[in-house]
């Protein structure tokens, strides 16, 4: 709670002090100016009687008096003016706010959650009462002010001083009589005359004033007649003696008032209750100064000219009087006109408010410098006598009259006490106000009022017990008087008196009397003056007592609308009252000074009104209250503002901003205003103070996230420009993903795996979730981008303009000199330039960010030096969207205005454009969180983040990358060449280029075609004769896609004969290094074997590239790869990037079967066994569809082999319109494929054989046919690899990479993996030096089908266009399906052909996989008896194959008998070693179903396939001759066996039932029964006569 | 039944946990928007005299504890002790008690919730749809 100076009990006796009169003759009043007093200032400090002083009461009981302060005042004063009383106590506050500003002149108080810095005392409060009460005109129901006695004084050099005496005493007595009474009010008629004679005693002579003295005291009597002696020092001496003596009148002399301490501004406030409008500020901030230079002017005029200035007074609201409350003199005073007083009141005022207003003036010097101690001792001695011999027997005398008076009265009888009154007091006495009407006026000398007059003598001269006594009397009667005004002042008083004995009574404190007289005085009365200070000194009982509740209602009962300065001081004061409560109630406190703060505010108390606020913030800081504290902040940043505290207001107003908020948008978007002009204005004042110069200052908004900041080294994605051919390498861009980066990374590092230099990527992209521990490396010349994520907290739109980075640049250019740090946080010209010379900084012109969003930034820099740089932050103009949303004339004026500024090359914002401050924000992105130690992980501690702190190194050469006529959808298998352009940016020539993709098979750079070239040294081409063509040249166009088989084989049609060619495609290539490719470059000119791209050359090359086989969206990333010829730094390559999205579309499906032809009759040459029977199906899975791509016909053109030891044969004849599909239609092709003798045993040589349907014959043994075939196969050999998991990496891995791969799949796949690893490794090496190997290569095949078609594709626009393509077909295994869609071939390729399986979607069923899997169990179990060595049964049952030839119709007279068939069995073994086979013609295959079901039981039921004629013709059909035959089959070599078979009757046999056993091993007990279903058949006619 | 409330929760540390102002239906509230920290400081001084009587009773409805020129602010204390606070204009204890009956048991069903943190605010369109619908139930309808 606030402590005062005074304690409860001294406050109510200073309040209610006996009032003496001085009246000064002009001369006395000259003396007292020689020290630069009044008369009454001098006495002044002397007033209070340091000793005790004694009075009888009307008991002649001697009482003692503590402490009597006489309270002078000057009769010649006049009361002041309401303004001035209004003035004078605003000033009183507004002047004592610099006491507590000093920290720590507070304490701090905690109170349960809440911590309270509290200002002890509120001086400004006490100073106000005083004031308050100084001012208090005097009432006409009490006496308390009234003066008890009036002191004369002459100066004894006047001439008549007698004379003089005698006329100050008529003019008081005529003044007393005046009709209206003037100031000041006497107590009763014969009031106490004193009579003073002041002596100088250095200008006059002392003997006369000892003559006068004596003439004084034989006229007027010696009690009342008094010598003074003072000024001893004259005026000269004084001047030049200048001690240090203390100055006892300062402290009771008004302060003089500073100008600069008076806040005249008063903000025209709106509202009238305490909810003012946020928004309402805008007005302020034009007003303000304006209104300043006004209130300053009117105060200094207002001496002369009065103080009822026009502007300034209807500001003010007074604090005391209000429109309906009449001043106080207007009420009632029975004698009082109101109009005359006014006049009165206004013709005295001209000529005494001069001496008023002079006081500033006389008080700057120094008082009473003429006065020596023993001046001082006279006039305490002068006051001492004055009381205690003049005034308290009179005083004495008075109560003894007034007493008897009083008792007398009490004799009569109330009924003639009342007819009294009606005779008296019922006059009417001037005019009465018509609200006063119910009261009751008493005359002068009424005895109630005599009574009220002993009452306040009494309480004046410390009788408060005898007062108590009287007052409750006079409140009886005016109680039944209804004389509410005197009732109230009775029940007041009575309960002061009662506090003011202290402990010493029995009575309770009857605070119910206080309430009563407070409300009186403001219901009845209308009197809030009297109300007020009723109020002071009861809340002063209260908090005495310690009812510090009761005296917070009290305080708050009058706060009132009509005083704004009253009612904050009060709410202050009740808010203190919560505080001192034994339960602190401190959110009460917080309210109340909220409330005080307000009316502060109202009131233009400006720093009152801060500091309470400061006190309140202090509670509701931190408590999510979110409305009330923005009201708060908004309202400590409007008052600093006022107070031109920017600083402080700016950071008001950045908590509105900064905080999650929950106002509105408008009031957001004035919040923004707000603090951008209050900001604005703190910079121009910082650039005034030039302390921060050339440094930015940071801002709040927007929030950026460091974090989030991204750097990329190049110069970011470009998108494609729909309106050119050309598309360049898209680069990198800041939308990838981590994943992409990786993609990325796994790129480059294959390729420098493949170059032969296994190190770490460069990333060119680095974000959060990328290493940054090291500093990312810039080259010269290259631009860097970084992007910067901003996020608008507010509702309201942000405009940033001219946004730039900051960056320092420390140089690597060595020198003696330590290294100078270059930075562009500069706002000079010349520094400006020169950084943009170092670093060329790109300036985004506008950002907008929209409320609650989130914005990046991209800018770049481009380094012109080598050096490190690091950039530091981010550099803008913040600004609101007012003006965009005003008018779109005034955004380009403002833009055209920024533009003009930029032209300038200056930085420093223009303040007169509009609200914006430039500003920066730094940038620092905190690296991961440390978890190493103990300490790490504890504590918050995170790694460093280097992504800003760039290395930029020497220039580079730059590879750019475009393509030309990138299609963006292909059909599937569709091959289209378009152009490659690479040309060298950078200033230093480049070489070693290559490139990668993550879909190698997806594009070729052509290989064979520039045998001129020889590039590809690393794989020897062997063209054959054939091939001899016209190279073509690199730049000439290419209006083929494939290349073409000179026409020497087919003139006159196309040639169905199969044309064949042989080359080493795969064999060196089949290393990883098939994924990377190296781009032949162009000779360079002349300099020696490097083929380098030199600076500014360009190269075009031409590409193919092929729709994937599977349709849909497929991301293609190409990785292009050089390095510099010569390099400087550590960086030994580089790359491009560039990301295709494709769209490919459905289009052929070939689905292709290899059988062995059964034995055909016809042609038993040993050729047929060494063929096989191709069945294709061909379907065109393309729909016709409107606005979308398709296909409408598609036409097979050629198909070709590509198989180290098969060719392809046509089976058909000539057809000119070629093989052509319709949308969804199918097509069956049969081909047979023939075993070529293979002539050299270099294994890698491929053999190409094509047939063609069309007349132009492609050559696919050369690029681009063969490269994709290659790249088909690789992938075929990877999906085998990886069985089934279909994990899109390591697709691309390659023959010898699966056995790896393989085992880390599960232990499922593991096991058909590792199987299929040695299947699919013995058929590409194919070497027949393993044992399994040489058995398996007679149902291995590996040859490759080749489609090459030429569709007519509609395009979505609806044009039609021819495009030509190819499918491979894999086929690894004779009766499996194989399918040109590439699922993992070890599917369908490890099943048998079967009717059951025949559906390539049941092929993928897992079932099959697990029964394959039980299979492959159960033939190791058996592996014992039937499968030495572990061979897959489905191999060695097809060791070798045999067929019959016989005649196929024969008749036969059977009635001769037995009917002999001569049949020639050919055997032909299919292994690639020497095989036994033995020839049982006893025994049928079926017989050995039955017997070794395990052996010949494969899992798809082959026994069903067993021809049902076989079981009836057997019975009938014996072979003759001999029944076993054993013959020795060397690789690849056949035989033929020459049997009979012998029928009995007519009728159609199958000759196929004999059994064929094979042994490999030296076991000849490990016989493996051969399998051949295809049954031959005889049919015989019996030619016999029929009988 | 007219005239405009305000309901604060407020949580241990002098927060307020969930805020909801009602105004009957016919009524423009376009005044609202100014008075909206004014709510939000008469509630804060309430809590003192709600901690001060809180100890005074059983119930957990305390009924109208404090006033500030026209708004009246009737109290309820959880047996957690969190407050639930309500400013009105017009006196309708039983439709209050009511109300801070049901937003009681809906409090209580979600601070249940093992992922709210007691004393943070509640955010849940949920938990505003009870308000409301309390609201217009006991308050304003």
């Amino acid at each position: 709670m606030s402590q005062c100076k005074q304690t409860a009990n001294e406050f109510i006796q200073n309040t209610f002090s006996p009032h003496v009169a001085v009246l000064c003759s002009s001369d006395a009043q000259l003396l007292c100016q020689k020290n630069n007093l009044s008369f009454v200032q001098l006495i002044q400090p002397f007033c209070r009687l340091s000793s005790e002083v004694h009075i009888r009461d009307a008991n002649n009981v001697s009482h003692a008096i503590h402490n009597l302060r006489i309270s002078a005042c000057d009769m010649a004063a006049q009361p002041p003016q309401q303004n001035a009383i209004k003035k004078q106590l605003s000033d009183a506050v507004g002047a004592t706010y610099g006491h507590i500003q000093e920290p720590g002149s507070g304490s701090m108080l905690s109170i349960g959650n809440y911590d309270l810095q509290l200002c002890s005392s509120t001086p400004w409060f006490d100073n106000w009462r005083d004031a308050f009460l100084h001012v208090l005109p005097a009432s006409d129901h009490e006496y308390l002010n009234h003066c008890l006695a009036c002191v004369f004084v002459v100066a004894s050099n006047n001439s008549d001083p007698l004379g003089t005496f005698t006329t100050l005493a008529n003019q008081q007595v005529t003044q007393q009589q005046q009709f209206p009474n003037k100031l000041p009010r006497w107590f009763c008629q014969g009031i106490l005359h004193y009579y003073v004679l002041l002596h100088d005693v250095v200008d006059c002579d002392q003997t006369r004033a000892d003559s006068i003295y004596q003439n004084m005291k034989s006229t007027f009597g010696v009690q009342i007649c008094h010598l003074l002696q003072v000024n001893s020092r004259s005026i000269n001496t004084a001047e030049s003696i200048k001690t240090a003596q203390p100055d006892p009148w300062s402290q009771f002399l008004i302060k003089p008032q500073s100008v600069d301490e008076v806040d005249g501004e008063h903000l025209p406030d709106g509202s009238p209750s305490f909810p003012s409008r946020l928004s309402e500020i805008t007005q302020s901030q034009t007003q303000t100064t304006g209104l300043t230079d006004s209130m300053y002017d009117n105060m200094e005029e207002s001496g002369s000219s009065g103080i009822t200035s026009s502007s300034s007074v209807d500001q003010f609201s007074h604090p005391l009087a209000s429109p309906t409350t009449p001043p106080s003199r207007d009420t009632p005073s029975p004698d009082s006109d109101p109009t005359a007083a006014a006049s009165g009141y206004q013709g005295d005022y001209r000529s005494s408010n001069t001496s008023h207003y002079k006081w500033p003036e006389r008080s700057s010097k120094t008082h009473g410098q003429c006065l020596t101690p023993s001046d001082l001792d006279r006039l305490r001695i002068f006051m001492h006598e004055f009381v205690v011999r003049a005034l308290v027997p009179w005083v004495e005398r008075q109560i003894k009259m007034l007493s008897e008076q009083v008792t007398s009265r009490k004799a009569i009888h109330r009924s003639f006490f009342s007819a009294t009154k009606k005779w008296f007091g019922n006059k009417p006495q001037g005019p009465v106000p018509s609200s006063q009407n119910t009261t009751v006026v008493y005359t002068k000398d009424a005895p109630e009022l005599q009574l009220r007059r002993l009452a306040d003598l009494a309480f004046l001269f410390q009788m408060y017990d005898f007062a108590y006594n009287t007052y409750h009397t006079a409140k009886k009667d005016f109680n039944n008087d209804q004389a509410w005004l005197h009732f109230a002042g009775a029940l007041e008083m009575a309960t002061l008196s009662l506090f003011l004995q202290g402990p010493n009574t029995q009575k309770q404190y009857p605070h119910h009397y206080m309430e009563t007289a407070i409300s009186t005085y403001l219901a009845y009365s209308r009197n809030p003056q009297y109300a007020t200070r009723a109020t002071l000194t009861s809340t002063e009982a209260l908090k005495k007592k310690a009812m510090f509740n009761e005296a917070a209602m009290q305080f708050l009962k009058m706060t009132s609308e009509d005083s704004d300065l009253t009612s904050a001081l009060f709410l202050e004061q009740a808010a203190h009252c919560f505080l001192a409560l034994k339960t602190p109630m401190v959110r009460k406190y917080s309210f109340h000074m909220i409330l005080a703060g307000h009316r502060f505010n109202k009131a233009g108390q400006r720093k009152h009104s801060l500091r309470a606020y400061t006190q309140a913030l202090q509670i509701y800081k931190a408590r999510h209250w979110a409305i009330a504290e923005d009201h708060i902040h908004f309202t400590i940043g409007r008052q600093s503002f006022n107070l031109k505290h920017l600083d402080r207001a700016a950071s008001s107003f950045k908590h509105l901003l900064v905080q999650e908020s929950k106002q509105p948008t408008s009031q957001q978007a004035a919040f923004l205003r707000e603090y951008l002009f209050v900001y604005k204005q703190l910079l121009s004042q910082d650039d005034r103070d030039n302390s921060t110069y050339g440094q930015l200052p940071e801002l709040p908004l927007p929030i950026i996230d460091s974090n989030a900041t991204k750097v990329l080294l190049t110069s970011g994605k470009r998108q494609k420009d729909p309106g050119s051919r050309k598309t360049l390498a898209s680069g990198v861009g800041f939308d990838s993903s981590a994943e992409d980066m990786a993609k990325w990374g796994t790129l480059e590092e294959r390729i420098l795996s493949v170059v032969g230099r296994p190190g770490k990527s460069s990333p060119p992209l680095f974000t959060n979730s990328t290493d940054n521990n090291a500093s990312p490396v810039a080259f010269v010349g290259e631009p860097i981008t970084v992007e910067v994520q901003v996020e608008n907290p507010l509702h309201v739109m942000l405009v940033l303009s001219d946004v730039t980075l900051l960056w320092t640049f420390v140089p690597a250019i060595q020198g003696s000199d330590p290294p100078q740090v270059i930075s562009n946080e500069i706002t000079t010209n010349v520094k400006k330039s020169l950084a943009d010379e170092i670093i060329q900084t790109s300036v985004v012109k506008e950002v907008i960010v929209q409320g609650i969003q989130n914005e990046c930034i991209q800018l770049t820099m481009t380094p012109r030096q080598p050096g490190q740089l690091r950039v530091v932050g981010l550099a803008y103009n913040l600004g609101t969207s007012s003006l965009a949303q005003n008018s779109a004339g005034l955004q380009s004026e403002t833009s055209s205005l920024s533009n003009s500024g930029l032209g300038n090359q200056t930085i420093k914002p223009s303040y007169t454009s509009s609200v914006l401050v430039r500003g920066k924000q730094k940038l620092e992105p905190r690296g991961p969180r440390l978890n190493n130690t103990k300490d790490d992980r504890t504590q918050k501690r995170y790694g460093p983040d280097r992504r800003l702190d760039l290395l930029v190194q020497e220039e580079m050469p730059i590879l750019e990358v475009s393509f030309l006529d990138f299609p963006d959808s292909l059909l599937c298998g569709e091959v289209q060449c378009i152009e490659v352009e690479l040309t060298n940016k950078g200033k230093s020539p480049l070489h070693a280029l290559r490139a990668t993709s993550t879909h190698p098979r997806f594009f070729t750079f052509g290989c064979g075609l520039n045998d001129l070239d020889g590039v590809m040294s690393n794989s020897p081409q062997q063209h054959p004769p054939q091939q001899q063509q016209q190279p073509q040249s690199l730049t000439s166009k290419y209006p083929y896609v494939y290349q073409m088989r000179a026409p020497h084989c087919g003139a006159i049609g196309p040639s169905l004969m199969s044309t064949v060619s042989t080359t080493s495609i795969g064999g060196s290539r089949g290393d990883s290094s098939a994924d990377v490719l190296h781009i032949p470059l162009p000779k360079g000119d002349g300099s020696g074997e490097d083929y380098q791209l030199m600076p500014g050359q360009a190269v075009k090359l031409p590409m193919w590239i092929r729709g994937d086989d599977i349709g849909g969206v497929h991301e293609v990333d190409f990785l292009f790869y050089y390095e510099p010829v010569k390099s400087l730094s550590t960086v030994r390559h580089r790359v491009v990037h560039h990301q295709a999205v494709l769209n490919t579309v459905e289009s052929l499906s070939v689905r292709t079967t290899v059988v062995r032809p059964s034995a055909s009759s016809g042609s038993s040459n040993g050729q047929e066994l060494n063929s096989c029977i191709f069945a294709c199906e061909l379907e065109n899975l393309s729909q016709v569809q409107v606005q979308r791509p398709h296909v409408q016909e598609l036409q097979v053109t050629q198909v070709s082999c590509v198989s180290p030891h098969w060719t392809l044969l046509s089976l058909g004849s000539k057809h000119n319109s070629g093989v052509r599909l319709g949308s969804r239609e199918t097509l069956q092709l049969v081909m047979k494929g023939l075993k070529q003798e293979q002539k050299s045993e270099s294994h890698g040589n491929l053999v190409f054989s094509e047939v063609a349907f069309d007349r132009d014959q492609v050559n696919t043994s050369c690029s681009p046919c063969s490269d994709f075939y290659w790249r088909s196969w690789l992938r075929h050999q990877a999906l085998i690899g990886e069985s089934s998991a279909n994990s899109g990496h390591s697709n691309f891995q390659s023959a010898p990479g699966f056995g790896s791969s393989g085992n880390i799949f599960g232990k499922d796949t593991r096991q058909s993996g590792t199987g299929n690893d040695s299947l699919s490794s013995s058929v590409i090496s194919n070497d027949g030096s393993s044992e399994s190997g040489a058995l398996e290569s007679a149902v291995f095949l590996r040859l490759t089908l080749v489609f090459l078609w030429k569709a007519w594709a509609v395009q979505e626009s609806g044009q039609m266009r021819v495009v030509v393509g190819q499918h491979h077909v894999h086929v690894n295994r004779l009766n499996t399906v194989a399918v040109s869609y590439p699922v993992p071939a070890s599917v369908s390729g490890l099943f048998p052909l079967s009717p059951a399986c025949g559906a390539k979607s049941t092929n993928r069923q897992p079932q099959k996989f697990l029964q394959r899997n039980s299979n492959a169990k159960s033939e190791d179990s058996l592996s014992g008896a039937t499968g030495p060595n572990g061979v897959d049964p489905e191999i060695s049952t097809r060791l070798v194959s045999y067929s019959f030839s016989h005649v196929h119709q024969r008749s036969h007279p059977f009635n001769q008998g037995l009917c002999q068939v001569p049949v020639t069995l050919t055997l032909q073994n299919h292994s690639g070693r020497e095989v036994r086979v033995m020839v049982d013609t006893g025994k049928t295959p079926e017989s050995f179903v039955s017997s070794f079901g395990a052996v010949v039981t494969s899992p798809e039921g082959q026994d069903k396939q067993v021809p049902p004629i076989a079981g009836s013709s057997v019975a009938s059909m014996r072979w003759l001759g001999l029944t076993q035959a054993s013959l020795t089959l060397a690789k690849g070599e056949n035989s033929t066996l020459a049997l009979k078979a012998g029928m009995t009757r007519p009728g159609t046999y199958n000759v196929n039932c004999l059994s064929v056993f094979v042994t490999f091993s030296a076991d000849q007990s490990q016989m493996i029964l051969q399998r051949h279903n295809t049954p031959s058949i005889v049919t015989l006619v019996d030619s016999s006569p029929t009988s | 039944m007219s005239g405009n409330y305000y309901f604060v929760i407020v949580g241990h540390q002098d927060n307020p946990v969930y805020e909801m102002e009602f105004s009957p239906p016919n009524k423009t509230n376009e005044k609202r928007d100014d008075l909206r920290h004014l709510n939000q400081f008469i509630a804060h001084a309430a809590l003192d005299l709600v901690d001060e009587q809180m100890w005074s009773t059983n119930n957990m409805y305390l009924k109208i504890v404090d006033k500030f020129n026209e708004w009246f602010v009737s109290a309820f204390v959880t047996a957690g002790r969190m407050r639930f606070l309500m400013l009105h204009e017009v006196k309708n204890e039983d439709g209050i008690k009511n109300f801070f009956t049901e937003m009681y048991e809906t409090y209580v069903k979600y601070a249940m919730n093992p992922f709210y943190e007691i004393n943070s605010p509640i955010k849940s369109s949920l938990f505003d749809k009870k308000a409301q619908f309390f609201g217009r139930k006991y308050l304003t309808g």
